[in-house]
């Protein structure tokens, strides 16, 4: 499947170091991936595992402070080589971003439909009625009803729902090539959540958007992603299609994080419990398997000493060794 | 809006008769009445004399009597007549009371002029030295009393230096025969030391509340939205993030004025500046109840009146505020 | 064991110059459940819809409107609110955020220990004896006594909220959202730590949650609630198997897809359950959109219904 398509943004080696008391720690540690044409493209992790600092990386909204290295390669270009003010041009117009929480991710202060057309005075030249007409359209698109009544709202008179629509009409704005996602539905209620994963992905089918969907949800994953990656500790221990993740997973991280989840299958039967807890930032143990000490029984002569990320079947990749020998009911035994 | 304004308005009427109750008797409290006081004069005095003075200042009648009295003066302007000047309350306070309010303005215009790009630019670039030295510069003028301050203003640019008058409001020969543009030079002359003494006193409060808010509202979340969007740096401080930092100091705007004038007995009082708070004293100390009640009274409505604005101002700027 | 009757509670909104009422939002509006001795009873339903309020009258941290609620047959509509009342010992509730409903400033033994110096005269050695089985129960090791709740991972300090509600041995557990603020892997260490506490010292919950999943792994039976009232409530079988009322249809037909394999069914349903609502939510919900009484249509499966004939 990846092999007929182009590839839109080449992520190679890219680590974001958070500054901690003086050091520098890698929140997203040498992190390479390709995003296709089109295509929607899931990162998946628990909460400190990177995935956000990894979305906000790409689209260039860390300050000063934190520590970018590798590349993001875009249009021939490296956005990580970018001075401020190209990389600025990039985002909004390039690049779109939808938040979690959209009620702040608005401000308070301004009618939503000033705040669409603020993307459109950034990038593009516009007549004011022009932009008026394209914001219209783009409540249309995102499904609002009465958007001429919308467009003059506050965010706080709108639902939820409604503001999460608004916040992607913002992404939308400039026809972007490239919307990340981060938790997009996760702050929203399970009716609403269903209507916005379909509208992103609605979104995405028409105008070919290739599409980063930041999630701790793997039931959102489920739901649209075409491929997958999952993270763990700052690294991405497994990629692959949305099937090589769902029916066959490899690395131990994504096999318990599958049996963690309450489904048809474990009702009535105890759930999976990974041992150990995320190790924090400054805690990560950097030699080594990252996971191997959330294994229990197994030696640790089944890692690799230098855990690597490989192709180990057609476009599904898998980190360490570990996997040839991880046996799930073992490790709940002990 | 018109309706909020007017609903506020008519919520104040209940307080105002409050206050007024509180205001008369309370000053009536006060020890001493003009009879005393020509008793003081002339010890020869006869009772008839005395009787006569109580009779035209009301004290011959009961309490209650001499309060409905005095309502209905002052709800016709009159606010009774001075024990020492003899004349007119509200003539009296007219005079003072543009001083007083000439001197808060220029003394608000001051700490805004100074405080807001203070507050802002501290926070634009926090934690670098022009932050600290406005750090430092906050610990002075908290510390600084205003008397402290007032007197090493009046004794280095008043008496050592000359550059400004001393006491006063205006000077005397061109308030005879000045013209307008002379008058306001004078006025505008005599008002700098009190007001710059009370203004940069009064900065504080303002460099903190925006420097907190600017650097709280640094972080939010629609600021992050608005670089997503590929906003440049500099539109995002000026508009998103300095609107949402300004709409707390609009909420107590209203209270810095009334605090301007309460806080102009000090000040007034170090410059011998010829305002209502310098005239509040000197009126204590003679007794002159007649006039304290009418100050009180006027201060309790800007009070009210400042509130007032507060409400219409936070109403104007947020609209997450409901007026209904 | 538990039942609420008919319970009410509306929250004023005020206004005006006198802050007057201006109307009446009806969190709660004619609510009625029995909740049997050792059951797990989940209460599904999405934010606002008034599962919280309802968790929380019951041990009497919401003014009610009006209702009652009983416990063993007892009336404790009253009782529970005051404090030292000897039924706050069997009615226990856990919260949502394991964070801020710990108090930062005691150490894990003062938070398990406290509801122990609320109620009854212990002495400090049974005080600590009983703090060290409750630790040590749900998990944590006797060293980490003295330690504060940011010392702990989340998973940990939702266990403490667990061992602090469970100290005073209450037979009736109110637990809100308890495991959604968690990430999966701790989740389920709550959730199946929760059964197993519910083996031991047969406790019964109402679990509160907007979670189908959680919900039905955990529980018995279900009710659904929608605009302050049940609007179905059956075991978990009648809920997922035989669902009948059109919103509890729509928040099935919205759990995300377990499997991507389902997709096309899950968007088919979908669908129908949209075509379905337009077509019959009058036979749900009357002119005024209030979801009308529960109708019986099985021993254990009740709908709001207009006519159990429609069914």
């Amino acid at each position: 499947m990846s092999k007929d398509r182009n590839v839109k943004v080449s992520i190679e080696n890219l680590s974001t170091a958070f500054e901690i008391m003086g050091s520098h720690y890698k929140a997203v540690d040498d992190v390479t991936f390709d995003l296709y044409d089109g295509e929607m493209f899931a990162i998946v992790g628990e909460s400190g595992c990177g995935k956000s600092a990894l979305a906000l990386s790409i689209m260039g909204l860390h300050d000063d402070s934190v520590k970018i290295e590798g590349s993001i390669n875009y249009k021939e270009k490296d956005l990580n080589k970018m001075n401020k003010e190209e990389r600025r041009k990039i985002r909004g117009f390039d690049f779109g971003m939808i938040f979690q929480e959209p009620l702040t991710a608005l401000n308070p202060l301004v009618r939503v439909g000033e705040q669409i057309k603020e993307v459109l005075s950034i990038h593009t030249s516009l007549s004011d009625s022009e932009k008026n007409n394209k914001v219209l359209d783009l409540l249309d698109e995102v499904g609002i009803p009465n958007k001429e009544v919308v467009v003059k709202k506050y965010p706080h008179e709108l639902s939820g729902g409604m503001r999460q629509r608004i916040v992607i009409a913002i992404a939308l704005a400039c026809d972007p090539d490239v919307i990340i996602a981060d938790e997009p539905t996760t702050a929203l209620d399970v009716t609403i959540q269903a209507q916005i994963l379909k509208l992103i992905d609605n979104l995405r089918i028409k105008q070919n958007t290739s599409t980063i969907l930041i999630t701790h949800d793997l039931g959102v994953v489920a739901e649209v992603a075409d491929r997958v990656a999952v993270m763990y500790a700052g690294q991405i221990v497994e990629m692959g299609t949305i099937d090589d993740i769902f029916d066959n997973p490899m690395h131990p991280y994504t096999i318990s994080l599958l049996r963690s989840i309450p489904n048809s299958d474990n009702n009535n039967k105890k759930l999976y419990v990974i041992d150990g807890i995320v190790p924090s930032l400054q805690n990560i143990d950097r030699t080594g398997c990252r996971f191997s000490e959330r294994i229990k029984g197994h030696d640790d002569s089944i890692h690799e000493e230098n855990p690597q990320l490989r192709e180990v079947e057609e476009g599904h990749f898998v980190r360490c060794t570990c996997y040839k020998e991880f046996d799930i009911e073992k490790s709940q035994e002990v | 809006m018109y309706k909020f304004i007017l609903r506020r308005l008519i919520i104040i009427l209940p307080a105002l008769f409050l206050v007024s109750i509180v205001v008369f008797f309370t000053s009536e409290a006060l020890p001493g009445d003009p009879s005393m006081q020509e008793l003081m004069n002339r010890p020869d005095a006869t009772i008839e004399e005395i009787m006569k003075i109580q009779e035209r200042y009301n004290l011959d009648k009961p309490p209650l009597e001499r309060y409905t009295l005095w309502l209905k003066g002052t709800l016709k302007g009159d606010l009774g007549k001075s024990y020492t000047f003899r004349t007119d309350v509200a003539n009296l306070i007219k005079e003072k009371m543009f001083n007083t309010f000439f001197l808060g303005m220029t003394s608000l215009v001051i700490m805004f002029s100074i405080g807001i790009p203070l507050g802002v630019f501290s926070a634009k670039y926090e934690g670098s030295l022009f932050d600290r030295t406005v750090l430092g510069y906050n610990f002075f003028t908290l510390s600084v009393p205003s008397f402290v301050l007032g007197i090493l203003m009046l004794y280095y640019f008043g008496y050592t230096l000359g550059w400004f008058p001393t006491s006063g409001s205006i000077n005397p020969s061109v308030y005879d025969s000045g013209t307008q543009i002379q008058k306001l030079g004078s006025r505008i002359y005599h008002v700098i030391l009190p007001a710059f003494t009370a203004g940069i006193l009064s900065t504080t409060t303002i460099i903190q509340y925006l420097r907190n808010e600017i650097i709280k509202n640094k972080g939010k979340d629609y600021v992050k939205t608005a670089r997503a969007k590929g906003q440049t740096e500099n539109i995002i401080y000026n508009t998103h993030i300095l609107r949402n930092s300004f709409l707390p100091i609009s909420s107590v705007l209203g209270f810095y004025i009334t605090g301007i004038f309460a806080g102009s007995v000090i000040t007034e009082t170090i410059f011998s500046y010829p305002g209502i708070g310098k005239f509040f004293l000197d009126a204590i100390n003679l007794r002159d109840t007649p006039i304290v009640t009418g100050l009180v009274l006027f201060m309790s409505i800007l009070t009210l009146m400042g509130s007032l604005i507060s409400d219409i101002l936070i109403v104007s700027v947020d609209p997450r505020v409901r007026i209904d | 064991m538990l039942e609420i009757k008919n319970l009410s509670v509306h929250f004023p909104v005020r206004g005006g110059i006198l802050n007057r009422v201006l109307s009446v939002v009806k969190a709660v509006d004619d609510l009625s459940i029995k909740i049997e001795e050792g059951e797990a009873y989940g209460l599904v339903g999405e934010s606002g819809c008034g599962k919280t309020t309802t968790g929380r009258s019951i041990v009497g941290l919401n003014k009610i409107t009006s209702g009652s609620i009983f416990y063993n047959g007892d009336e404790i509509t009253s009782t529970i609110k005051k404090n030292n009342s000897p039924i706050r010992e069997h009615i226990q509730m856990i919260f949502q955020d394991p964070y801020s409903s710990l108090n930062s400033q005691k150490t894990l033994y003062q938070i398990v220990a406290e509801p122990l110096r609320n109620f009854g005269n212990r002495s400090e050695e049974e005080i600590r004896k009983r703090v060290l089985e409750m630790t040590l129960q749900v998990g944590i090791s006797e060293d980490a006594l003295y330690k504060y709740p940011h010392e702990f991972s989340g998973g940990q300090r939702q266990r403490i909220g667990i061992a602090r509600a469970l100290t005073l041995n209450p037979a009736f557990i109110v637990a809100d959202e308890a495991v959604s603020a968690l990430d999966v892997s701790i989740q389920a260490q709550v959730i199946n730590y929760m059964e197993e506490m519910q083996g031991k010292f047969n406790l019964t919950y109402l679990f509160i949650s907007h979670d189908l999943n959680v919900v039905k792994h955990l529980c018995s039976k279900i009710g659904i609630m929608h605009k302050g009232r049940i609007v179905e409530e059956g075991t978990v079988e009648d809920i997922f198997e035989n669902p009948q009322h059109i919103y509890t249809k729509k928040l099935l037909s919205s759990i995300p897809t377990e499997h991507p394999r389902d997709r096309e069914k899950v968007f088919k349903f979908r669908k129908e359950v949209a075509k379905l609502h337009k077509e019959t939510e009058h036979l749900f919900y009357d002119e005024s959109g209030r979801p009308y009484d529960l109708k019986e249509i099985s021993p254990t499966h009740k709908v709001a219904i207009k006519e159990v004939n429609n069914v």
